[in-house]
């Protein structure tokens, strides 16, 4: 009886300990930035060819390319897991031409990779994110 | 009035040993609510709580660890007591001795013969590692020898006089008797436990074993304020099991005069 503010004190404590041991960290993910992403997509390019005497032919060609939005001077966030938790994790990329809204993609990217073309907020490297896409 | 006044005096130097011994811990509780960017003040509990998985891993380690080691050092330590203050053997007082050293060793002269009886045994990098030398610890035995030794027999020789059985006697007259003592080996072998460096950082490797107290020690890139907090959630669990006993572990260490 003497002791029941410490036997009430040890109990939360524990149980607490026992709630964030099992929740907590779904709840800590619910919290993060929603991002979405997307694999690097073939997309077909109309190239302007500018011959010698300013007379302009245009053609078509395959590229792989990205979103506009998802690069910004040069540069995409790659989705990672590190711990359980999804990470963004900033890559420089070599960009070609632009068409539609879609940026040709030279180098930097590999096939596998998820690239995050839509952020709830400005994202910095190594943030932790969740992934709803 | 010289009386008076050398009273004074003691009081002002007890205060301000006692300042010195709770600054650190003060100053840990008050940068615990204490943050960079927000002025939400459990900010940092709840960080370490979510954020950190490695904090509520070694929590739990720390716990099981702490909890398994005292409850099997009390039942190993009873009986060998026991055996100590009744049994006659050979060579009673030589391993009495060798007790007493191992006991005043530091630890980190034991630490080598420890890693290389675990190595031998497969047992280095398992919990067993930890839990073994931790539950075979002879300051138990120690403190109940000591006990008993001070105390009266004839309520042992009363008991055997009812009783054949060493186990009844150890049940119904040893541990009622040192209940006391026991209380006090409790807290000072929980305590000891939780705050074990050493013996984790050599005798494992893998993260998810290692105690609270290793992990505390070793992390980086993290907000300090942060970790902070998880150094008074540390603190925690012995001061609960110190606010349950702390009147056995007065009248136990009082008893032994020690």
């Amino acid at each position: 009886m003497k002791k029941i503010g410490l036997h009430i004190f040890t109990v939360c404590f524990f149980i607490t300990m026992l709630v964030f041991t099992f929740w907590g960290r779904q709840i800590y993910i619910q919290t993060l930035p929603e991002v979405k992403v997307m694999h690097i997509e073939e997309k077909q390019f109309e190239i302007e060819l500018r011959q010698i005497e300013s007379s302009v032919a245009s053609t078509t060609m395959i590229v792989n390319a990205l979103p506009k939005e998802a690069i910004k001077d040069s540069m995409i966030y790659v989705l990672e897991e590190s711990d359980g938790v999804d990470v963004v994790t900033q890559r420089s990329v070599l960009v070609g031409n632009e068409y539609e809204g879609w940026i040709e993609i030279l180098s930097g990217i590999n096939p596998e990779d998820k690239i995050v073309y839509e952020a709830e907020q400005e994202l910095e490297n190594f943030e932790q994110v969740r992934c709803i896409k | 009035m010289i009386k008076k006044f050398n009273s004074k005096c003691l009081q002002l130097v007890i205060l301000g040993v006692a300042i010195i011994f709770i600054y650190p811990i003060l100053s840990t509780f008050i940068c615990s609510f204490k943050q960079n960017n927000d002025n939400f003040i459990l900010q940092g509990y709840l960080l370490i709580l979510m954020k950190e998985r490695w904090f509520l891993t070694g929590f739990w380690n720390s716990v099981g660890y702490s909890v398994v080691i005292t409850f099997l050092n009390l039942i190993v330590a009873v009986p060998a007591a026991y055996a100590f203050c009744e049994l006659q053997f050979k060579w009673k007082n030589v391993l009495y001795v060798i007790y007493i050293f191992l006991i005043l060793m530091p630890l980190q002269v034991t630490l080598l013969p420890n890693y290389m009886q675990l190595r031998d045994m497969g047992l280095l990098d398992t919990r067993w590692a930890i839990l073994l030398p931790g539950i075979f610890a002879p300051f138990g035995e120690f403190l109940f020898i000591q006990y008993l030794n001070g105390s009266s027999k004839t309520i042992i020789e009363a008991a055997r006089l009812e009783t054949n059985s060493v186990v009844k006697i150890l049940l119904y007259v040893i541990v009622p008797q040192l209940k006391v003592c026991i209380f006090a080996a409790a807290v000072f072998i929980f305590a000891e436990n939780w705050n074990m460096v050493e013996q984790p950082t050599i005798f494992l490797s893998g993260k998810d074993r290692l105690p609270l107290s290793v992990i505390l020690a070793s992390v980086e890139n993290i907000d300090v304020n942060v970790l902070f907090s998880g150094a008074i959630i540390f603190l925690i669990p012995p001061i609960i099991l110190y606010m349950y006993f702390h009147e056995s572990l007065e009248k136990g260490l009082g008893v032994l005069k020690i």
